[in-house]
């Protein structure tokens, strides 16, 4: 019979116990996440005469605009290099995965919160099914991207594959921090007042509107800018262009693995905390 | 019931806090304090209060506990705890299921969901396969009576049909323990049966219920053990009537009124009671001029003390209970012993019966008949018999007085400063008194009910007279 302790003391304190639960846990709401995906998304465009077409529509309308308004040329000025609209129309698809994924994780969070008070339920389902949403989100915003590529006269080339496989530490950036800060900023008001301009921050901060300085003081805060990094490395790898800081890449990589890590466990430990909290 | 361990609770106890702003706060701590592998700390921080203090409870297979007891008592936080909502402040809560159903007002459905996504969803929450689901969907349906609304957002639901929803839900997934958490108040009459019964049939199956509820009759009907919780403990547990009872007479009625003039001018005298002689009717006592009791009688005897001393209150009830002791209705008779320094003619003996806040609620003297007592020197017992005690559930006190009768001065006095004899009023099993504490009610009656409808529906007379009462339908309950 399968018998669970609810302790007072931290289930940390017994590491392979506690994950060894996560694991069965994510591995028996795999079916739940489907579901609860399946249901998010007929939320989201139920009442929508566009539907589904509302996953491109804002991504096609901001890359759109962001082309026409820029005064660059749409041919390189460089050997090697892709038109300023490429760039910008690659950076705002990139970040508005990031910012989406993040986002997304604190509103079903948020969504959720009510029910956690009521019953208990694998919490885990719930991030992977944002997962998938996110997931969703991006594979919806490609083909703007390739349309993009097709508009402007990049060539096609099956190094492209690589630089979508590039997005995802993009998206699994913004999942981790989404996952991290959903359960504190529930618990946090300041930090969840923070958390509406935060990635505005980011946005300025990250060179999506602009290309990548390589010399001056921007220069070295991009160099360690770890979305910065990020974007690049997806950028040199779809078309060749931008100004890959591989170093800081690798770094950020292992430790996004270890924010991943972090947010799994903070999202395990929070859902009793945000319970009794939110309900006292 | 086997000796199938479901859940044990050891020494759980449970801390909240009352301010939001600092509740965040702390929950933010503990998240911390998880991640920093900090031991628990048996200490409340600034607004935090117990809301559940070391309870340890064992709940076996086939169990059927009720939790009663206040608002506020801890009956929701424990049954939180129960199905893993909440985690212990301090102690552990060991399961051996997780076959658990929670039901309470708010159904825990998401409002955005429709009603055929919350099933889908609450099922998979529980456990169920697709195909499951699928085969159970327009069952579920059936038996919840939202066929129209189904498809509809939750959030427009009335709270009775969202417990609707999720009681269907849950009656058609095996469990091993269903938690009802008060939700039996907000579904209409005949789901509320049907919810009775499926959980007769639950139990009579062997399930195991958690019953947190105010209605005493299902608690009644339905449970074989309760728990009494008062400030997060458990103050009693054991057997339901029992345990109903204690409740019920913890929580009598208390009015807010002025306290009885406990130092002021006796408001007793005399009574109706067996009266040794036949005498006149004695008249009214003087009214009140504001003097103590020791100034009227020392206008008497010119003395301070009294000249009768009563030297104790006993009781009689019927049916018999406890000393000290009567049923809700019962008969009493009231018996006080005294000791008299004098002899006198003609005297009154008068009771009155006091609620915990000194309010008088019964006060009696004298005789309906021209009957009066006589005082002998020496031992002397006064009698009188309640045929009905129509108080409630709770504890009350009894105070007793001694009247010389053409004066109405005091002879004796017992129990306004020595707090009288203690008299427990005991609820009736067979008389559901839960709606009239919840009115504040000070008193009962005994009542005859007319039930049944009018036989027939003859034209009004022409004269516009009532229908006679001789064709009502001829229904009688008794109480």
């Amino acid at each position: 019979m399968t018998k669970t302790v609810n302790s007072a003391f931290s289930p940390l304190l017994d590491p392979r116990r506690f994950f060894a639960e996560t694991r069965d846990q994510c591995r028996h709401s795999t079916g739940l996440a489907r579901m609860l995906l399946r249901a998010r998304l007929a939320q989201l465009y139920r009442y929508s005469s566009l539907g589904l077409l509302w996953a491109v529509v804002p991504t096609l309308a901001i890359t759109v605009g962001v082309t026409l308004s820029l005064h660059a040329p749409t041919q390189p000025t460089t050997p090697g290099e892709v038109p300023l609209q490429v760039h910008v129309a690659f950076g705002v698809v990139l970040m508005q995965t990031f910012v989406e994924a993040f986002n997304g994780q604190r509103s079903i969070f948020d969504l959720h919160l009510q029910l956690l008070q009521r019953m208990k339920f694998p919490l885990e389902a719930v991030v992977m099914a944002q997962i998938a949403e996110s997931g969703f989100n991006l594979l919806a915003k490609l083909p703007v991207l390739l349309l993009v590529l097709v508009f402007f006269g990049v060539p096609l080339e099956a190094q492209m594959l690589l630089g979508l496989l590039a997005c995802v530490p993009v998206l699994l950036a913004g999942i981790a921090l989404g996952a991290l800060a959903a359960p504190i900023s529930a618990l946090g008001k300041d930090i969840d007042r923070a958390m509406a301009f935060v990635p505005w921050l980011v946005f300025l901060a990250t060179p999506v509107f602009y290309r990548t300085p390589e010399v001056g003081p921007w220069a070295w805060l991009q160099a360690i800018n770890p979305l910065t990094a990020l974007l690049d490395v997806a950028r040199y790898l779809s078309y060749g262009g931008g100004s890959p800081h591989w170093s800081t890449f690798w770094v950020t990589l292992v430790a996004l693995a270890l924010c991943l890590l972090l947010s799994l466990v903070v999202c395990k430990l929070a859902p009793p905390r945000l319970a009794e909290r939110l309900s006292a | 019931m086997t000796d199938e361990t479901l859940i044990k609770v050891d020494a759980v106890s449970k801390r909240f806090c009352r301010r939001g702003d600092r509740a965040l706060r702390y929950g933010l701590q503990d998240l911390v304090g998880d991640l920093l592998l900090r031991a628990p700390r048996d200490a409340l921080r600034d607004g935090e209060f117990w809301a559940l203090r070391d309870v340890d409870l064992t709940i076996r297979r086939g169990d059927v506990i009720a939790l009663v007891g206040e608002n506020g008592a801890g009956k929701s936080t424990l049954l939180k705890l129960l199905s893993g909502i909440y985690r212990p402040t301090l102690g552990s809560i060991t399961s051996y299921t997780h076959k658990i159903a929670v039901l309470d007002h708010s159904a825990g459905l998401n409002p955005t969901q429709t009603g055929r996504e919350s099933i889908y969803t609450k099922l998979a929450l529980l456990n169920q396969g697709r195909q499951q689901i699928a085969e159970r969907v327009e069952s579920i349906v059936a038996m919840a009576e939202l066929a129209d609304v189904i498809d509809a957002p939750v959030g427009t639901y009335s709270t009775g049909m969202r417990v609707r929803l999720a009681f269907a839900i849950y009656a058609h997934v095996e469990i091993d323990i269903f938690i009802v958490d008060d939700s039996l108040g907000v579904a209409d009459i005949r789901f509320a049966q049907r919810m009775q019964r499926y959980w007769r049939d639950f139990v009579d199956a062997g399930g195991t219920l958690l019953l947190a509820s105010h209605e005493m009759y299902l608690v009644r009907s339905l449970c074989n053990r309760a728990l009494l919780m008062d400030h997060g403990r458990i103050v009693s547990m054991g057997d339901t009537e029992s345990v109903i009872t204690r409740y019920l007479v913890e929580r009598a009625p208390s009015a807010d009124g002025p306290a009885s003039a406990l130092g002021g001018a006796p408001k007793l005298p005399a009574t109706d009671a067996e009266s040794p002689e036949g005498s006149p009717r004695p008249p009214e006592p003087a009214p009140d001029s504001g003097t103590d009791t020791s100034d009227r009688y020392a206008r008497f005897a010119n003395t301070g003390d009294f000249p009768v001393r009563i030297t104790a209150i006993e009781f009689e009830a019927a049916p018999s209970f406890g000393v000290g002791e009567v049923q809700v209705l019962g008969q009493l008779c009231i018996r006080a012993f005294c000791e008299s320094t004098v002899a006198v003619e003609r005297v009154m003996f008068g009771f009155e019966i006091l609620n915990e806040q000194g309010q008088v609620m019964i006060h009696l003297r004298g005789s309906e008949s021209d009957s009066h007592y006589t005082l002998k020197r020496g031992a002397n017992v006064f009698r009188a018999t309640l045929p009905c005690v129509p108080l409630m559930p709770g504890t009350y006190r009894i105070c007793a007085a001694v009247l010389d009768y053409p004066t109405s001065a005091l002879l004796g006095l017992h129990g306004l400063e020595e707090d009288g004899q203690t008299l427990r009023v005991l609820p009736d099993p067979r008389n559901d008194l839960v709606g009239a504490i919840y009115r504040g009610a000070l008193m009962t009656a005994p009542v005859t009910w007319h039930n049944g409808a009018i036989a027939e529906h003859p034209a009004p007379p022409p004269d516009g007279s009532s229908v006679p009462l001789a064709m009502m339908s001829d229904v009688h309950h008794d109480r």
